[in-house]
């Protein structure tokens, strides 16, 4: 019998093997210890974190992450799966910086392209004292919010080409959104900005999910 | 069986890791997606052809290649690093080739 070929080792990473298949790999030497090679291959991938290292400079923003008060150390950050983001998504952690930035005052400095001026959707956690403000304070957050997640849009969907029209692409940087906002939530249990941005992005995800699974005979690749 | 997978202490998890992932960087996108999608994340034939939109078949076809690719790429990576060790005895940058 001749070699088993590379798509059959393969192929026998997590399939059982033929009985022809078998009792080759019981008398070759060679391709058993390539198949040992393509399942240690496999299991090295197994033990990658899910998202992938970006090209560009993390490492300041994990610094900035940490010192807006998002997290409180790297570790936690890269518990995450951030450190080991794909570059497209330095785009989605950004804005996780802006709302880092703004979530714990509500002031929304940053908001460039709001209508309102930045003082008229200021309003400090620590001024409110009743119902209507907290309300209000809520509003201001979901408002926020809706900004960061249009920039989010443009970013993913403007001239960065072929990832705008991929829904996988979006629904990863959309996971990676979720895990820092629900890190977010659990540092800052009471932030009204961070509880609208991790309904929001639920909201997001599940948006993205459907037109997936409604999207069955597109292929985006 | 390439060197670099042969042994992975935790101090060579990162050179590991690197590895991997300058392989991974070199595949053609049809073939990183699928290996990502169920090498590394876990996800089942026909779970990665109801995202990519294509068949469990196609799906594994695509991963049997994108494995064969991977290995090819890896082993070479090895046999350059041996190359530049043998000639001046200094560890070779995973990105230089």
């Amino acid at each position: 019998m001749e070699h088993l070929t590379q798509d059959t080792l393969a192929r026998l990473v997590d399939e059982r093997p033929n009985p022809d298949e078998r009792d080759h790999i019981k008398t070759c030497r060679r391709c058993a210890e390539a198949l040992r090679a393509f399942r240690l291959q496999s299991e090295a991938l197994g033990g990658l974190p899910a998202l992938r290292p970006p090209p560009g400079d993390w490492e300041s923003l994990e610094a900035r992450l940490v010192s807006e008060g998002l997290v409180r150390t790297t570790e936690t950050f890269r518990r995450f799966g951030f450190a080991a983001a794909p570059a497209w998504m330095q785009a989605a952690a950004a804005i996780v910086v802006f709302l880092g930035g703004t979530g714990f005052g509500l002031t929304l400095t940053n908001a460039a392209t709001s209508d309102e001026t930045p003082e008229s959707m200021s309003l400090p956690v620590s001024q409110v004292s009743s119902a209507e403000e907290a309300v209000r304070a809520v509003e201001l957050a979901e408002r926020a919010y809706m900004q960061s997640l249009a920039r989010y849009r443009q970013w993913t969907g403007g001239s960065d080409g072929p990832r705008a029209a991929d829904p996988l692409s979006l629904l990863t940087a959309l996971e990676g959104l979720l895990a820092a906002s629900q890190e977010a939530v659990r540092l800052a249990p009471a932030d009204p900005v961070f509880n609208g941005f991790l309904v929001n992005v639920l909201a997001e995800r599940q948006e993205v999910l459907r037109q997936i699974s409604t999207s069955g005979d597109d292929v985006w690749f | 069986m390439p060197e670099s997978l042969a042994v992975a202490p935790p101090e060579r998890d990162a050179l590991l890791s690197q590895k991997l992932e300058w392989a991974l960087d070199r595949l053609p996108e049809r073939m990183r997606k699928v290996l990502i999608l169920h090498d590394v994340e876990g996800y089942t034939h026909d779970e990665i052809g109801e995202l990519l939109g294509t068949t469990a078949g196609t799906s594994k076809s695509q991963l049997f290649k994108a494995r064969g690719k991977m290995r090819v790429l890896l082993k070479d990576l090895d046999s350059s690093e041996s190359s530049v060790s043998r000639n001046d005895g200094k560890e070779i940058e995973a990105w230089s080739i």
